[in-house]
């Protein structure tokens, strides 16, 4: 089993970078929100629960104000405090007139109503100084005690003769917890109300569905009371965004991981596949590889094949075609040797030596036309006046008896460009393959036409003509219709012509006769092109 | 009486020097230029032996035999390049032997000879 690939370790990698990321913006933006709610929840709270307290706050201010009205007595003070702060509803509440001296100085209760508690009587004394301090400014507040015997002192300045008035309430946590948990700003909220400004536990007047909450997490908001400052300390149960947004990042996470895993196996597959359909081009290639390689073989063995063949033939042509004259040198070899015993055979000697000597020539004649054809030579050109060579033509081969050669030539002379060998043994082999195509005799005639590119010498004999099948191989190596000849002469006059950049055309027709016309550029076209 | 031998070949010095090779030997020769020549005298005049070129133009010398009337004489033919095709046929037609140009002239004259002697 192959390891899985790179791409889609990258693809799952950013994947789940994205996704992490996308995650964790979600997941601090939600944070963000949340503590915002909350801070607002805890100002909104700290509002209520103020509020909520004020009616003592009232209380205590309005027994003050009656106090001073009434002249600070004490008989009077009691029958008002008892109007004002009636042990209803469970509170059983203590008031007190208490005069307090020079700043800093010491405190007595003029007028108690009920029990203070005795181990809270320094901060209870601090708590009627800083009364009297405060003035009209308001009440000041204090929690006393410990566990269930909790109970909230409020203090207010008289005004009058540095006397300050004091209630006491018991404080029922539990009570005031259940009341408050049932209204709506306090669901999902865990709120706990100071008598203070700090978070001291001492101070703690009540907490709301459980118990008052700490951690970095917790918003607080604080409260003016009278002339001190309470605090509300509050922490969200849940999200306050609601349980989508809350969710929302852990859903990014899953959904993203999800769809992680879904791509990557995508990737995964597409890789796969693609890498199978590599390795099927790959091997697809080498079979091809292979078969070209086998073609190439065939090929080259074909092409050997084809070599031998052609050298096959060769042979055999030029085989079958010397043994004629070897055969006839022989039998003449034999008369000779017979001849020369004999006192009367010198005639038949020499005989005998005439016809030695024309086959060696024919022998020779074959061998020549086969090294023409073998020996490709390049042209060696020079002007060639054709009229002249046409000429020196006729008269090296002069016609069989039976046969007329007319000319017809242009009135001037034209020359060509030409190797004058090459040109001369393309001549002769067109004049010798006319005399031959007329065994019963005939007319043969040259033409010449020249214009400023080209001469054209046309050569017509009035013979036997060939058939257009016969025309489409004529130039062929080793084809022939003659009885003698290894069929080169045609094939090497082509050649000759096409190395001159020359062009050799044929007309025939069965029982009429045939045209060879070459056309040769002519001398001055060549600098002209 | 002399044995005759029709010597038939298109090629000048071949057919001549067969011509006087066989008539030193004490044949009576005759020669033929072509098959079609060829044929004609020998419907004209019985001979003992043709001797015969296989390539000629327009009628090769297996033509020539087959085209020959029974009972034929013994025909001894010649070539430069055996065709098997030719060859075959020139069994075929009961030619008396197949000779490879060039030959020994002692050689053709033993093969000439017998051909002449199984004729007679």
């Amino acid at each position: 089993m192959r390891g899985v690939r790179m791409p889609t370790v990258a693809v799952v990698a950013a994947l789940v970078a994205a996704t992490g990321g996308s995650a964790y913006v979600a997941h601090r933006a939600n944070r963000v929100e949340d503590r915002r709610l909350l801070s607002e929840r805890a100002s909104e709270i700290a509002l209520i629960l103020t509020s909520d307290f004020a009616g003592l706050q009232t209380q205590v201010t309005t027994m003050a104000a009656e106090t001073a009205l009434n002249g600070a007595d004490p008989r009077a003070f009691r029958t008002a405090s008892a109007a004002l702060a009636p042990a209803s509803g469970g509170f059983a509440t203590t008031t007190a007139l208490v005069r307090v001296g020079r700043p800093g100085g010491s405190v007595r209760y003029l007028v108690k109503t009920g029990p203070l508690d005795a181990t809270s009587a320094a901060p209870l004394a601090d708590l009627m100084r800083r009364a009297a301090a405060a003035g009209s400014a308001g009440a000041t507040s204090l929690v006393l005690g410990t566990g269930t015997s909790r109970v909230l002192g409020l203090a207010h300045a008289v005004g009058v003769g540095h006397l300050v008035v004091y209630e006491q309430l018991p404080l029922d946590l539990e009570a005031a917890a259940s009341e408050a948990s049932t209204s709506a700003p306090f669901r999902e909220l865990d709120v706990a109300l100071y008598a203070a400004a700090t978070r001291d536990p001492d101070a703690l007047i009540l907490s709301i569905n459980g118990p008052p909450p700490r951690g970095d997490d917790v918003a607080t908001a604080t409260a003016p009371f009278g002339a001190d400052t309470w605090l509300v300390a509050t922490r969200a149960t849940s999200s306050l965004t609601g349980a989508l947004a809350a969710d929302e990042w852990w859903l990014i996470l899953v959904t993203g991981l999800f769809l992680t895993g879904v791509l990557g196996f995508l990737v995964e597959t597409l890789l796969r596949r693609r890498d199978y359909a590599l390795a099927l081009v790959a091997e697809r290639t080498e079979e091809l590889q292979a078969s070209v390689r086998e073609l190439e073989e065939a090929q080259g063995k074909l092409v050997q094949a084809t070599r031998l063949a052609a050298i096959g033939q060769l042979a055999s042509a030029i085989g079958h075609e010397l043994r004629n004259p070897l055969g006839v040198i022989t039998n003449a070899h034999y008369l000779l040797r017979t001849a020369v015993e004999r006192p009367d055979g010198k005639a038949d000697v020499l005989r005998h030596l005439d016809t030695a000597e024309r086959e060696v020539g024919a022998a020779t004649l074959i061998v020549s036309d086969l090294l023409d054809y073998a020996r490709a030579r390049a042209p060696v050109t020079s002007p060639v006046d054709v009229l002249d060579l046409i000429d020196e033509v006729q008269s090296v081969m002069p016609p069989p008896p039976d046969v007329h050669v007319e000319r017809s030539d242009p009135a001037s002379a034209p020359s060509v460009l030409a190797d004058r060998d090459q040109l001369r043994q393309v001549l002769l082999n067109l004049l010798s393959n006319a005399y031959e195509a007329m065994p019963e005799g005939g007319r043969v005639t040259i033409a010449v036409t020249s214009d400023e590119r080209t001469v054209s010498i046309a050569v017509t004999d009035t013979g036997i003509g060939m058939d257009e099948q016969t025309q489409a191989q004529i130039f062929e190596p080793f084809f022939t219709q003659k009885v003698r000849g290894i069929g080169l002469g045609l094939s090497v006059t082509k050649r000759i012509v096409e190395t001159h950049r020359g062009t050799i055309r044929i007309v025939s027709a069965l029982g009429a006769g045939t045209t060879f016309t070459v056309g040769l550029p002519a001398a001055g076209a060549e600098e002209a092109t | 009486m002399s044995r005759s031998v029709l010597v038939v070949d298109d090629e000048a010095g071949m057919r001549e020097t067969l011509v006087d090779i066989l008539t030193s030997a004490g044949y009576t020769v005759t020669p033929a230029e072509d098959g079609a020549a060829a044929l004609q005298m020998a419907r004209a005049q019985p001979y003992d032996v043709i001797i015969m070129d296989i390539r000629m133009p327009a009628m090769t010398g297996v033509e020539v035999l087959a085209s020959l009337e029974h009972p034929p004489p013994q025909v001894v033919l010649m070539t430069g390049y055996a065709v098997d095709e030719q060859l075959r046929q020139a069994r075929e037609n009961n030619a008396f032997a197949i000779m490879q140009k060039p030959f020994q002239v002692p050689y053709l004259l033993r093969i000439v000879e017998a051909a002449a002697n199984s004729a007679a």
